[in-house]
C-alpha cells in the first residue's frame, strides 16, 4: 500500500504552507478511520492516497520512515518539532500509548499518528537527523541529544544488552544507545539489525548476526554497537543500506562494500558462500563512482554519480521478466526513468528498496516503483507485479520517500 | 535593410525548417499567406535582375561556387532588355513559396508552430512528422459553465457551482488520467505490460503511438495553477488536437461534478523546438527566417530526429545533407552514373532567371534515369509501375511517401526520398 495524498475537504489549508504537502503512510490493517457510522475501514489501498491527518492538524512532515506495518514521521507544528508514529505497535516500536490516560489500556496499534515521546532535554525541539525502522524496532538520531531506540531487542537491535524473556509488548522502555561516537549522522535498520554511520565515515552495527549482517566477524547477536570489520576499515563511508539481512556501504571514493547474506548472489562477485561476516569490497568498476547502494531481501541496487541505477541479486530486478537473477550489477536503461527529448538530462537522484521491490525518484520529482507488488505496495493502482520501473501517479512532486515491507510513504511538494 | 544584395541567393537559402510563434486569433493558413507576402516583399526589394546590380558589387563573387553565371566575360553593360523589372515585373510572387506546417493548432490557440519552406524543408518536415515529437501545452480552463464547443465563445449550455472543487481533487484527477493513458499506450501497441517486450519498448524511451492519426496520448498532466474559477494544466502529449483539449477540460470538470470551458491553449514546445527558437510576428521577414532555418539545421540530425520506438526504419531516409543524400547506408549502393546525374542538379540550379518549373522539368528527367538503375538492384520490391509512383510521389510529396510506407517497404521510400531531394 502506499502513501497518500489527497485530502477531501482541503480548503487550501496545506497549500497555504508554501511548499510541502504531505503524503504519508498507511499500512494494511489500519488506514483506519474511527469506527463511526457510515465509515468503513480501508484495509489496503493500491494507489497513492493523501494522509489527511497532517493537513487537518496543519503539520509539515519533515522526514518519514516505514517499517513492517508501521510508519514514523518527524513533523513540524508551529514552532515545535516532534515525532509521530502510526501502525502496528506490538513490540512498543512506536512508543507507549495509553488511552484514555490512566485506564491501563495500552494500544497495540494506532490508526492515527500518535506522538512518540523520547526522553529529551527539550522534548518540543526534536530535530531528527536520521531515523529508521526495522521489523519491530525503530531508531532515531536526534540532533545534540544522541541516538534513541524503541521496540524489540531480542537480538540486541536496539543497542542494549539482551534480556532473556523480556516482554516487549506494552513496554515503555526507550533506550538511549551508548557506546557510540557523538557524530552519528545516519542510522539504517535491517530486519533485526541496525547500522550506524558517523560523520567521520565509520560504521557501527548491532543486532542479529546470523547471516553476518553485523559484519563483525562472527554470527552471534551483538547487544552493543561495534565497529564493522573487514575491507571497510580505514575507508571513509558516506552511505549505508540494508533492508533485510544483507548490508552494503559506499565509500567517498565510490567503492561498494558488502557483508551479510549472499544466498541470492548479492555478494556473488566475491564469495561462493551464502554468508559473509566481514565487510568485503565488491569489484564493480563498470558502475562508475557509486553514491548510494541499497539492499533488499534478495535484490540490491546502486546509484552512481551519473544518475544511473544498477541492479543485481534475485527477484524482479526491473529489467523485464527475463532477467531474474544476476550476480554482476546490470544497468537499467535511463529512458525508463523519464529521459526523453523534453528532458534529455533527467537523472535518478535517490533510490530505496523494500524487501522485494524498489523505488527511485528522478530530478523531476517523479516516483518510479518496480518489483513484487505485495498488497499493492507499488501504488500502481493494481496488484500485479511490475517488471520494470513504472511511474507512480502521484499528484505532486516526491521529495522524500521510504519503502516499508508492504507499504510505502512519500513526502511530496505541490507542483504550484 | 536586408543583408542580402542579390535576391536569387536569398531565395535559394529559403529551404528548410523554421519555427514561428503563432499569435492567437489568426488561423494557420492566414499566417502562411502573410509569410508568403512578407517574403515576396523582402525579396522584391532586393536587386532581382542583372541590370539592378550595383556596379562594383559583382554578383559573380558570390556565385563563384555555382559557376553558372557567366557575367565575368561581360561585366560591362546590359544588352538584353527583355530581362528588366519594367518588362517582367516583380520577380517573386507568393506562389513561388512552398510553405507547409506540421501539427497545426486551432485559430484561438497560440504557441510554437513548425513550418517548412522549399523542397528540402518539406522533406524534413515529413521526417519531423514521423518522429512524433512530444509537445508541451499550457491549457487554461474556467470552471462554472459549459458551452457547446468547449470554448468561452460557444453557445451557453449550463451554469454550475464550483465551490467544492479543490486543488487537491483536481491534481488527483490529473494523476489518474495520466496513469490511465500510460497503461493505454501498451494496449494500443498490443503489448502485455508484464512481458519482456514491454520492457524493451520502455527501455527505448517513451512509448509513442505507432501512427500519426491515432487517438491522443497524454504523457503528463499537471495542474500548475489553480485560482478558482481559473486553472492551468501542463500537458505533454502526442497526436492531440485542440478540440481534444477542450473535451478533456470538460471531462475533468464533469468528474469534479462541475463544468468548465477551455479558455486558452498555448504550445510551449514541439519536441526540440521551443519558444527560444520561435519567431515572433514582427520577425516574420526574410533575414530572420533565413537565420532561423540555418539555426534549425542542428535539429535535423539522426539522434534528434528519430527518438523512440520505430525510429530505426526511418534512419535510412535521413538526409545527411543535400549533396550526400544518396550515399545512404540503407540504399543499395548508388552507381556512379546515378550519383553523377543527381549531383548535377544543385549546380544546375539556374542562378539567373531561376524558375521552379524549370527545376521540376529537370527533376522529372532525372527521375526517368533512376528507375532503370534501381530496378536492376532492387527489382523485387520495385515493380514496373514504380516509375509512375515515383513521378506521382514527386508531385504529391510526403503524403505519398507515407502511404507507401507500409506497402512497399523502405526500399521504395529511400528512392523516393533521394529523388525528391534533388
Amino acid at each position: 500500500m502506499q502513501e497518500i495524498h489527497l485530502d477531501d475537504n482541503a480548503t487550501s489549508s496545506i497549500y497555504t504552507i508554501p511548499g510541502y504537502s504531505i503524503v504519508n503512510r498507511l499500512n494494511h490493517q489500519q488506514y483506519g478511520l474511527k469506527n463511526l457510522q457510515r465509515q468503513f475501514v480501508i484495509s489496503k489501498i493500491n494507489r497513492p492516497a493523501r494522509v489527511r491527518f497532517y493537513d487537518k492538524q496543519k503539520m509539515k512532515a519533515l522526514k518519514v520512515a516505514c517499517g513492517h506495518g508501521f510508519t514514523i514521521t518527524s513533523v513540524k507544528f508551529q514552532n515545535k518539532k516532534f515525532l509521530l508514529g502510526s501502525g502496528i505497535n506490538t513490540d512498543s516500536q512506536i512508543g507507549y500509548h495509553e488511552a484514555p490516560k490512566g485506564s491501563g489500556r495500552i494500544m497495540d496499534q494506532l490508526i492515527e499518528p500518535g506522538r512518540i515521546r523520547l526522553p529529551l532535554e527539550r522534548p518540543d525541539n526534536c530535530s531528527v537527523v536520521s531515523m529508521a525502522c526495522g521489523r519491530a524496532h525503530a531508531v532515531f538520531v536526534v540532533e545534540d541529544e544522541g541516538v534513541f531506540s524503541l521496540g524489540n531487542n531480542a537480538y540486541g537491535q536496539c543497542g542494549r544488552s539482551i534480556v532473556e524473556g523480556e516482554e516487549y509488548s506494552k513496554n515503555p522502555t526507550i533506550n538511549r544507545v551508548r557506546d557510540l561516537p557523538d557524530d552519528v549522522i545516519k542510522v539504517v535498520c535491517g530486519q533485526d539489525h541496525t547500522l550506524f554511520l558517523t560523520e567521520s565515515g565509520q560504521v557501527y552495527s548491532c543486532g542479529l548476526g546470523a547471516d553476518g549482517q553485523t559484519g563483525c566477524g562472527h554470527y552471534k547477536p551483538v547487544g552493543h554497537p561495534v565497529q564493522v570489520k573487514g575491507d571497510i576499515e580505514g575507508e571513509r563511508i558516506v552511505s549505508v543500506g540494508s533492508r533485510a539481512d544483507c548490508s552494503l556501504a559506499v565509500s567517498d571514493k565510490g567503492d561498494v562494500f558488502g557483508w551479510g547474506n549472499s544466498e541470492y548472489g548479492q555478494l556473488g562477485l566475491v564469495t561462493e558462500q551464502t554468508q559473509v561476516n566481514t565487510a568485503t569490497r565488491l569489484p564493480i568498476p563498470q558502475c562508475g563512482r557509486v553514491i548510494k547502494a541499497v539492499a533488499g531481501g534478495s535484490l540490491c541496487a546502486l546509484l552512481n554519480d551519473a544518475g544511473q541505477v544498477y541492479v543485481w541479486g534475485f527477484g524482479i530486478l526491473g529489467k523485464g521478466p527475463k532477467l531474474d537473477t544476476t550476480v554482476a550489477p546490470s544497468l537499467i536503461p535511463e529512458p525508463i526513468f523519464g529521459r526523453n527529448e523534453l528532458n534529455p538530462d533527467t537523472t535518478v537522484v535517490d533510490i530505496d528498496c523494500g524487501l522485494t521491490y524498489m523505488a527511485a525518484i528522478n530530478d523531476q520529482g517523479d516516483l518510479y516503483t518496480w518489483g513484487r507488488n505485495a498488497r499493492g505496495c507499488l501504488g500502481l493502482g493494481e496488484e500485479k507485479n511490475q517488471f520494470f520501473p513504472w511511474r507512480v501517479a502521484l499528484p505532486a512532486q516526491a521529495v522524500e520517500f521510504s519503502c516499508g515491507t508492504d507499504h510505502m510513504a512519500a513526502i511530496c511538494k505541490s507542483y504550484t | 535593410m536586408s543583408r542580402f544584395n542579390w535576391a536569387p541567393t536569398a531565395y535559394r537559402l529559403l529551404d528548410g525548417i523554421f519555427c514561428i510563434y503563432k499569435p492567437a486569433g489568426v488561423p494557420v493558413h492566414k499566417i502562411i499567406h502573410s509569410l508568403k507576402l512578407n517574403l515576396c516583399k523582402d525579396l522584391n526589394a532586393l536587386p532581382c535582375y542583372e541590370h539592378e546590380i550595383v556596379l562594383g558589387q559583382s554578383p559573380v563573387k558570390e556565385n563563384l561556387s555555382t559557376k553558372s553565371v557567366a557575367l565575368d566575360t561581360e561585366p560591362g553593360g546590359i544588352t538584353d532588355w527583355s530581362e528588366h523589372r519594367l518588362v517582367l515585373g516583380d520577380r517573386y510572387e507568393d506562389s513561388d513559396f512552398n510553405i507547409h506546417f506540421v501539427d497545426g493548432i486551432s485559430k484561438n490557440s497560440t504557441g510554437v508552430l513548425v513550418m517548412s519552406v522549399g523542397k528540402f524543408g518539406r522533406q524534413s518536415l515529413d521526417m519531423i512528422a514521423m518522429s512524433k515529437f512530444l509537445r508541451v501545452y499550457h491549457v487554461k480552463g474556467r470552471l462554472g459553465y459549459a458551452t457547446d464547443d468547449f470554448t468561452p465563445s460557444g453557445h451557453f449550455i449550463e451554469r454550475t457551482s464550483f465551490k467544492h472543487v479543490s486543488h487537491s481533487k483536481l491534481t488527483r484527477l490529473c494523476a489518474a488520467a495520466q496513469a490511465a493513458h500510460t497503461r493505454q499506450m501498451y494496449n494500443m501497441h498490443g503489448v502485455n505490460p508484464d512481458s519482456q517486450a514491454a520492457y524493451e519498448m520502455a527501455a527505448r524511451g517513451i512509448i509513442r503511438p505507432r501512427d500519426r492519426r491515432t487517438m491522443p496520448v497524454l504523457y503528463s498532466i499537471k495542474c500548475i495553477d489553480f485560482q478558482p474559477p481559473d486553472f492551468t494544466l501542463e500537458i505533454h502529449s502526442i497526436n492531440e488536437t485542440c478540440r481534444y483539449f477542450g473535451q478533456l477540460i470538460h471531462d475533468l470538470a464533469v468528474k469534479l461534478k462541475s463544468t468548465a470551458v477551455c479558455t486558452g491553449i498555448r504550445r510551449l514546445r514541439y519536441g526540440h523546438f521551443d519558444t527560444e527558437r520561435a519567431l515572433l510576428r514582427q520577425q516574420w521577414h526574410l533575414d530572420d527566417i533565413v537565420d532561423n532555418i540555418r539555426g534549425n539545421m542542428d535539429l535535423l540530425e539522426p539522434d534528434k530526429l528519430f527518438v523512440g520506438t520505430g525510429s530505426e526504419e526511418f534512419q535510412r531516409l535521413l538526409p545527411g545533407n543535400r549533396q550526400d543524400s544518396l550515399s545512404l547506408p540503407g540504399v543499395s549502393v548508388p552507381s556512379l552514373n546515378e550519383s553523377d546525374t543527381l549531383k548535377v542538379l544543385p549546380s544546375g540550379e539556374p542562378s539567373d532567371g531561376f524558375d521552379v518549373d524549370k527545376l521540376d522539368e529537370q527533376l522529372s528527367t532525372t527521375a526517368s534515369v533512376n528507375p532503370q538503375n534501381s530496378s536492376s538492384e532492387d527489382s523485387s520490391s520495385i515493380k514496373s509501375e514504380t516509375f509512375d509512383s515515383l513521378n506521382s510521389g514527386l508531385s504529391s510529396g510526403g503524403s505519398k511517401l507515407k502511404s507507401e510506407n507500409d506497402a512497399a517497404g523502405v526500399a521504395v521510400n529511400s528512392e523516393d526520398a533521394g529523388l525528391e531531394k534533388g
